[in-house]
């Protein structure tokens, strides 16, 4: 299956999914001016790798912020997840946030109750996240 | 003298075993297997009598691994037993050792774990005495794994770290590649994520690496043999090439024999050629003669050449030139189109800017909102031409409902949605105060209802590639009666700071629209507020804001610390700050959501709704307003309607003071300062000087320190700051012509 890299810019996430090297990450800021065109190479991807998806899929949020149609996009992404869960495999999402982003972490929870894949929480400190 | 005791008794037990297991399993293992099985057993029999050890448990072995093949692992385990016994005796370590982790592998595949741990415990501690390290690194990678079953990571850990430290000892990727994986899900059992991560990550990077090994060597294999191939066929076309020079050869030393008996006659020739030579002399003449005319001929066809070509190169210079004014041509089109696209571009912008016109005048106007409202400020800061916040403000009664909305999208389909908001906010306020009561009115029931009018009209039903869109809204009811304040939210907030305390309402985690929870009612919550409190409701736009020195969100957290430092300031003055900080914020970056906030004072006891100026009763007096311009004096008369008030204007400075020097009875002087001919603070000097205790009002548009300085200066007794706000202006004025200061 080909990678997804998709660059990072000051309007939309960066994209790094690699089937192979078993990373799947989603970080940056995410308000394109149509967030379903810009997702839309992102869900037909994963809805490819949920036919064939590894054993273990370890997926990262790293958002510093979203608007509104974005986040609906991130619930889809989520979706897409609980049904690689809901078939056995494993599937853990870490999300992470600034540590004095509290809307950040929020906006995590309230996803966590919104599927069934678990959800770990890591607040990275402003200082580590300069270097 | 031990040893052929022990053999003895353990060729007994081989027998037992053998009569016994071969009863039991007769069905799994196929005949074919059988007779294996019996002709090893021979064999033990015969080295047993041989006195023969390595080889009856060689034999042993042999009959435990096909045991083992055949998933009887039980009978696999007790010939492995048997082959260790003697093993044992005859001190084989590394037999033993391989034994022992057999042994434990089996204990593995039938899920006893702790067996297994022993046995490859034991068996580690043979490896450890052989001090062999793969085999240590064998031990420890099984152990580790039969910790890890038994939830006993924190102990597998150690033994990881001394085989990654083996592997890597051993430069073999493949076994460091094991130990990153067992690391990893052995961190992951004890909850430490970082070191998951980590090791996660390592495993992965180390995975790929072999795998793109692996696909190499497989490519040089096949190179190989591609080579490999290539040299067969060069051989045969050599051998082939070799026999064709032989063949070559051969047809030479034909011909040189022929050569040989021309010699004879070429002597012959000779003297016939002596004679032909005067011949071709002659023949010579006509040659040379016959070459002029050719060279003639030569340089008459070149120049006829080139003639063609400079006829060629002028039409080319020709087409070329066609060919450029078709260029320019198409640049004109180009820039025609570019015209047209700016135009188009103008024309779209010019109906957004038509389009905001008409979203404003939906929005409730300044007017409405000053005589509804106490002390307020609206910060409204749109990302594009229209906005996808939007503002909500209805008065029914003794009741005001506000609200902050934000629509999914900004710009024109956010618009389209707050539109929406707005229509469906004002039908249901309606609709619920027609058939029930203003007292029945409750927050949450208008977010209810906000919902379901817009996943009806929108015909949202949940199916995944549908418009989710909807709104985001804070919405709060204020009875100025009952005193008590109402708020709902659909994920946006309410903050009310009381007692120098910032107090959160959240929103539900829900918005107006199709989502999970969309069944679910909205929560109504019951403020208890006092005099003077303030509430804030808002859009996430603020917070969202990015910027400052690490290119950040503002985030509510700055937001809530700025609303308690500045709470306590006028509002107006407040709005200044708040939208000052937030440019500050943004610095050089865009604008990425729409902005809204609205702060509210409550003031319950000055609010008399509707008929806020009836309550002042000054018939018998007269009050001057010095305003030259008309729009701001038809609003002071406007504003002093219900008053009982007279009325006297003066257009200019010069006219005031000749209306206060003409003797009219007059109560109250509202000064305009920016008039014609004599400014207001000139005009109420010069009046100080005939009427010192006349009270004079200065209506000004200055900023609140300067407008203070300047009317205490000029001698004014109060000033009011434009634009006026109705509820203050007429108490103020009551003040003074009461006398009830």
């Amino acid at each position: 299956m080909e990678p997804l890299l998709i660059e990072q810019t000051d309007s939309n996430p960066g994209i790094h999914f690699n089937k192979e090297a078993g990373k799947f990450e989603i970080k940056g800021t995410s308000f394109p001016e149509d967030s379903r065109v810009f997702y839309t190479p992102v869900m037909k991807w994963l809805n490819a790798y949920e036919l064939n998806p590894n054993d273990f899929t370890l997926f990262i949020f790293k958002m510093d912020y979203f608007n509104s149609s974005s986040s609906l996009m991130i619930l889809e992404i989520l979706h897409s997840l609980d049904r690689i869960f809901q078939n056995g495999k494993k599937v853990k999402v870490y999300w992470f946030y600034l540590s004095n982003d509290i809307d950040m972490l929020d906006a995590g929870k309230e996803y966590a109750t919104m599927v069934s894949v678990p959800f770990t929480f890591e607040s990275i400190e402003e200082e580590s996240e300069q270097k | 003298m031990r040893r052929p005791d022990t053999n003895k008794f353990a060729a007994i037990f081989i027998v037992i075993f053998i009569i016994f297991r071969i009863g039991l399993n007769a069905q799994t293992i196929s005949n074919e297997t059988k007779k294996l099985i019996d002709e090893y057993n021979a064999n033990v029999e015969k080295f047993k009598q041989e006195n023969n050890i390595s080889q009856q448990a060689n034999y042993l072995n042999k009959i435990a691994y096909i045991y083992w093949e055949n998933e009887n692992y039980s009978n696999a385990i007790d010939y492995f037993k048997l082959s260790l016994e003697l093993n044992k005796q005859s001190n084989n370590l590394n037999g033993i050792k391989s034994l022992y982790y057999n042994i434990g592998l089996i204990c593995s595949d039938l899920e006893d774990f702790k067996k297994a741990y022993e046995n490859f415990h034991e068996g580690l501690s043979y490896a450890r005495k052989q001090n062999q390290k793969e085999g240590i690194y064998d031990g420890l990678i099984n152990e580790s794994g039969s910790l890890k079953k038994l939830n006993r990571s924190s102990e597998a850990i150690p033994n990881l770290d001394e085989a990654l430290k083996i592997a890597q000892e051993l430069n073999n990727l493949k076994l460091v590649r094991t130990c990153y994986g067992m690391l990893a899900e052995n961190y992951e059992a004890l909850g430490n994520s970082e070191k998951t991560i980590y090791y996660y990550d390592l495993f992965a990077s180390v995975d790929k690496h072999l795998k793109a090994e692996q696909i190499k060597e497989v490519e040089a294999k096949s190179k190989e043999e591609v080579q490999k191939a290539h040299q067969s066929k060069n051989l045969t076309e050599q051998e082939l090439s070799e026999k064709e020079n032989q063949l070559e050869e051969t047809q030479e030393s034909l011909k040189k024999s022929e050569a040989l008996s021309e010699q004879q006659q070429l002597e012959l020739d000779l003297k016939e050629i002596t004679i032909r030579e005067k011949e071709a002399q002659l023949k010579n003449e006509r040659l040379i003669r016959f070459g002029f005319t050719a060279i003639f001929i030569i340089i008459l066809l070149f120049s006829l050449l080139l003639i063609r070509q400079i006829q060629a190169k002028n039409k080319a210079n020709k087409a070329l030139e066609i060919k450029n004014q078709q260029i320019s041509e198409q640049s004109k089109e180009i820039a025609a189109q570019r015209d047209l696209a700016n135009k188009q571009k103008q024309n779209i912008t010019d109906s957004i800017e038509y389009a905001k016109r008409i979203q404003t005048a939906l929005l409730p106007p300044a007017s409405f909102l000053r005589r509804s409202l106490p002390e307020h400020f609206i910060l409204f800061k749109p990302r594009d031409i229209v906005s996808g916040d939007f503002y909500w403000m209805m008065n029914k009664d003794s009741k005001v409902i506000i609200a902050a909305a934000d629509c999914t999208g900004h710009g024109v389909p956010g618009a389209f949605m707050s539109m929406l908001g707005t229509a469906f906010l004002n039908e249901i306020v309606n609709k619920i105060v027609e058939n029930k009561h203003v007292q029945s009115l409750q927050a949450n029931e208008i977010l209810n209802q906000l919902r379901t009018y817009i996943i009806e009209s929108l015909h949202q039903t949940g199916r995944t590639d549908e418009a989710k869109d909807g709104i985001d809204i804070a919405l709060c009811i204020i009875d100025y009666d009952t005193k008590q304040i109402q708020f709902s939210g659909a994920h946006n907030p309410l903050y009310h700071i009381t007692n120098n305390e910032l107090k959160i309402y959240k929103g539900d985690p829900m918005p107006a629209s199709i989502h999970q929870n969309s069944e679910i009612p909205f929560t109504n919550h019951e403020i208890e507020a006092k005099e003077g409190d303030i509430i804030y409701l808002f859009s996430d736009g603020y917070n969202d804001q990015i910027g400052g020195p690490r290119n950040r969100k503002f985030m509510s957290r700055s937001f809530q610390e700025l609303l308690l430092k500045i709470y306590q300031k006028p509002l107006d003055i407040q709005h200044q700050i708040l939208d000052n900080t937030i440019e500050e914020w943004k610095g050089k970056n865009i604008q990425i959501d729409d902005i809204l906030v609205i702060g509210l004072k409550i003031e319950f006891s000055n609010i008399v709704h509707r008929t806020t100026s009836q309550k002042y009763n000054w018939n018998n007096k007269t009050i001057l307003i010095a305003e030259d311009t008309d729009i701001n004096y038809i609003f002071l008369v406007e504003a002093l309607k219900n008053t009982g008030v007279q009325i006297l204007r003066a257009k200019d400075g010069e006219e005031t003071v000749q209306i206060v020097e003409s003797g009219k009875k007059i109560d109250l002087i509202l000064m305009d300062i920016n008039m014609p001919k004599l400014d207001g603070f000139e005009a109420t000097r010069k009046i100080r000087l005939i009427h010192k205790d006349m009270p004079i009002i200065a209506q000004t548009a200055l900023n609140i320190d300067e407008a203070k300085e300047k009317s205490e200066k000029a001698g004014c007794n109060d000033f009011i700051l434009k634009p006026i706000r109705l509820k203050l202006f007429l108490s103020t004025l009551e003040s003074y012509l009461t006398g009830n200061k």
